[in-house]
């Protein structure tokens, strides 16, 4: 039998764990995948050193969406802080005025009413679909598999009309106020909703026709972009990522927060950490959120408190205090540190989302011997959003 | 019956201005079929006539010297240059183009002729993107030779000759007669390469946007651009022409020609829009595997 | 929960306890000693989660607080560990051999606050600021009305107007200041 033997001297030598790469001998060449591509989630430039078709060394290059948030914010009263956090995160807007109002209440020590808790519930479980159902076809958008995006970003604006409807606004929707929330469910908005559920669900079973039993697709994703099982502790791998490669981390049934300990589902949990098992994950996460959402519009009240009594928002002194507030947003797990000193102002606001370490030193990590064609879709499993690394 | 130089030299390009714009009309229509399946309304039938009066009528600034802008005149070339020796209609003298036996060899040259001189006009431009655009191009071509040959050959050796209009005439007399039902390996193994030249996923890797957006769309602007485009689409019109003529019987009427050549060209697309796309070692050894299995059956059952 | 902070109180001279909720409890340290904390904490009580490390600038101290978040996924708890470092000379040691991804913290931190995490993996890396020369931005002397009046240097139409002066002024020019207004008062 013929022994195939590869001829490995066009690639680096390694020393005391760093690679040698002389960029004058020809053998490398640098490619900027840039902050204006196709092939990158957001704005974020990766530079990488290829040999051939094949990586050899990457950096991720961030900074070309900072817009100084947390200086501003340190600036502002509680109530003006709550249009600028929201927009930190940008597909999923409503986590993070979640995060901010469950802080201001730790530290103030006012009680959320029952029934602003189901609506807060509704409306998180909502936004997560908003960005599954982009989110699960894009890994197939990112290998030229166009017809699933098309489909999804179809039955995307049905939903987004539903958040017109309830809140006035299509993405960003300042709903979640410092004591509950700013209104009641329409009405008819649960006839409407249940039309839009049933869409998703036959969305669901192109999605699993369409991509996941596809020849292609299946060659381009099984074995590739593998998490190893101690990258987990040493890079703080949380969420989607960590559940795909066989550790159960969920914030709603870990920590419960809001309503979730009232509501009924399983975190769906794989065994190999590739491409496919992380895509597989999400989409059974997007099932996971049609179901709550119909036990929530089921189980929740008709009529209650929505919101409980502030003082007037404008002179509103907290006391001096910090706290960590925590949630479970479609990439992992999310959360604010805040820190009061007792004046009208906020000291510190520090935001931490999962980008944070996948999108910087995880991938810089995973792209080593990786193929040009499959850099894309290793950034996109790893669902990483620029926004919220750079705030 | 003989007819002058002068005649056959003014109905080739004839037959060319009814290519082209049969081409420019088909790209549109199989962009709206495409966008109906995604669920969208698609664009009008006649935009890629706008899209290419546009491009015309566009100059340029800055020069990267002069083999940069050869490479879209040889590719160009290299499109008409193969419509030119493929007899169009079979029975009519006219359209015959310059067709001559022995043909068939010329044709696969002037196939490859037009992907070498782009290889060496975009690299000239200096941008590393598309010196890997290309030379993915190169690899995945060489591959796709493979299975076209060997189906070729199969064909030359089945109607013992070499020219196009013979293996026509050899086809006519009903549908049992043609090459898919006579010698259906090669049909087979020419369809695979079919799918490798038309550039649709999942064979798309050349001009993947996600991984390498810049490269000969970026960097060829306005008049090059245009030439490109016209290129591509006088190209996949006279490759499913030829093919038409190798497997399917040939034409002898205009209609019939646009009939099977659409059919054929329809078939990449139903396959293209739901496949991702192949990474290039990947397609290198697909092509490998069963395409030549398919060839090697051809050449041996004939 | 309370056996481990009893121990640790003994064991690394807490300074300050601060009880939040059943799982979360907020701890002052000395410097000294913090290092030694955080590894106690992951190797022996099973800390392993570092959520993030963050700083908070206090001015009117002289003082900068260093956060470390800690999380035990397996009991579910949270510790915040605070330590105090002085304002003139910040440095603290670099956790990067503890957990790989603290570096990128580091790295926001001494381009953020101008904090030294000695050895830490490219700490003088750009990583959200290029080219800049200023004070580090997040300090809390860092004026960003003055930068940016001094950076971003006065052009004509780049003035500001008080509008009631300026459409007074446009609309009725020669009258300026006079008395004689009834019911009108200068702005």
């Amino acid at each position: 039998m013929l022994k195939f033997e590869q001829d490995r001297s066009k690639f680096p030598e390694e020393k005391d764990g760093k690679l040698e790469i002389d960029l004058d001998s020809q053998k490398f060449i640098k490619i900027w995948q840039g902050p204006n591509h196709p092939g990158i989630t957001g704005n974020m430039a990766l530079e990488l050193t290829v040999s051939g078709d094949e990586v050899v060394e990457s950096k991720t290059h961030v900074g070309y969406l900072h817009r100084g948030f947390e200086k501003l914010m340190e600036r502002r009263k509680f109530i003006q802080c709550f249009p600028i956090c929201i927009r930190m995160c940008v597909p999923e807007p409503d986590i993070n005025e979640y995060c901010l109002a469950a802080s201001v209440e730790d530290l103030a020590g006012i009680e959320v009413p029952d029934m602003a808790k189901w609506l807060r519930t509704l409306v998180l479980e909502m936004a997560r679909l908003v960005i599954l159902l982009r989110g699960v076809p894009g890994q197939g958008g990112t290998m030229s598999l166009g017809m699933g995006v098309q489909w999804g970003v179809y039955v995307r604006d049905l939903m987004i009309d539903r958040f017109e409807e309830l809140t006035g606004g299509r993405v960003y929707h300042m709903y979640i106020a410092p004591g509950g929330v700013r209104g009641l469910l329409p009405e008819g908005f649960k006839g409407r909703m249940e039309e839009v559920l049933k869409k998703i669900d036959e969305f669901v079973v192109d999605i699993d026709n369409l991509m996941f039993s596809n020849a292609v697709f299946k060659k381009r994703t099984k074995g590739i972009g593998v998490i190893k099982p101690e990258w987990i502790e040493q890079y703080s791998v949380v969420g989607p990522n960590a559940r795909a490669a066989g550790i159960n981390r969920d914030v709603r049934k870990d920590y419960p927060y809001l309503m979730y300990d009232k509501l009924d589902f399983e975190s769906y949990v794989g065994k190999d950490s590739d491409i496919y098992t992380r895509s597989r994950v999400r989409w059974h996460d997007l099932q996971t959120s049609v179901d709550m959402i119909r036990q929530i519009m089921a189980k929740m009240p008709n009529k209650g408190d929505i919101r409980a009594k502030t003082p007037n928002v404008l002179h509103w002194k907290i006391p001096k205090g910090e706290t960590y507030q925590r949630l479970e947003s479609s990439r992992g797990e999310y959360g604010f540190y805040m820190v009061t000193d007792g004046s009208a102002y906020p000291r510190r606001i520090n935001l931490r989302g999962p980008s944070y370490n996948s999108a910087v030193l995880l991938l810089e990590k995973m792209l080593v011997n990786a193929n040009i064609s499959d850099v894309s879709s290793m950034m996109v499993s790893l669902a990483t959003c620029p926004p919220e690394i750079e705030r | 019956m003989e007819i002058s130089l002068l005649t056959k030299i003014l109905f080739s390009l004839l037959g060319l201005f009814i290519v082209f714009n049969y081409g420019l009309l088909q790209a549109g229509v199989m962009r709206k079929i495409v966008a109906r399946v995604a669920g969208r309304y698609g664009i009008p039938i006649y935009q890629p006539y706008i899209d290419l009066i546009k491009n015309y009528s566009k100059r340029t600034q800055i020069t990267h010297g002069v083999m940069f802008y050869l490479g879209p005149v040889f590719r160009f070339s290299g499109g008409i240059g193969l419509f030119f020796f493929i007899p169009m209609i079979y029975g009519s003298v006219y359209w015959q183009n310059f067709s001559f036996s022995g043909d068939i060899i010329l044709l696969m040259y002037f196939q490859f002729f037009g992907m070498l001189g782009m290889a060496l006009g975009a690299g000239e431009g200096g941008q590393p993107n598309s010196i890997i655009g290309i030379s993915r191009g190169l690899a995945q071509f060489t591959a796709v030779e493979v299975p076209f040959t060997l189906a070729i050959i199969s064909i030359a050796v089945q109607y013992d000759t070499l020219s196009v209009y013979d293996i026509v005439a050899a086809q006519q007399g009903g549908i049992q007669n043609w090459t898919l039902f006579t010698n259906p390996f090669a049909v087979i193994a020419g369809m695979f390469a079919f799918l490798g030249l038309m550039r649709h996923a999942p064979f798309n890797v050349v001009m993947a946007p996600q991984e390498i957006p810049i490269g000969p769309p970026t960097e060829y602007h306005s008049t090059y651009l245009g030439m490109l485009q016209s290129n591509r689409v006088v190209l996949h019109i006279v490759e499913a022409v030829l093919f038409m003529n190798l497997f399917f019987g040939g034409a002898t009427s205009w209609l019939e020609l646009i009939i099977k050549s659409f059919f054929i060209y329809f078939i990449t697309v139903f396959i293209g829009v739901v496949f991702p796309r192949y990474r290039v070692d990947h397609t290198v050894r697909w092509f490998l595997k069963i395409p030549l299995v398919f060839g090697i059956l051809a050449v041996l059952f004939v | 929960m309370e056996n481990i902070i009893k121990s640790l109180e003994e064991k690394f001279n807490i300074s300050e306890v601060i009880k939040k909720s059943d799982n979360l409890n907020i701890l002052t340290v000395d410097k000294k000693l913090a290092m030694s904390l955080i590894i106690y904490l992951k190797e022996i009580e099973k800390f392993s989660h570092l959520v993030m490390l963050s700083a908070v600038d206090w001015l009117e101290d002289g003082k900068f607080q260093l956060s470390y978040i800690l999380n035990n996924p397996e009991k579910k708890i949270d510790l915040i560990i605070r330590v105090f470092i002085s304002r003139e000379k910040p440095e603290m040691e670099s956790i990067h051999k503890i957990w790989v991804h603290a570096a990128t913290d580091q790295r926001e931190l001494k381009e953020m606050y101008g904090i030294e995490f000695p050895e830490s993996p490219r700490l003088n890396d750009d990583f959200l600021l290029e080219g800049w020369d200023n004070i580090p931005p997040m300090r809390r002397d860092f004026d960003t009305l003055k930068y940016s009046e001094e950076t971003f240097f006065p052009r004509p139409g780049r003035q500001t107007y008080e509008t009631k002066e300026y459409m007074k002024e446009k609309m009725y020019p020669d009258e300026k200041n006079s008395k004689n207004k009834k019911g009108l008062k200068d702005a």
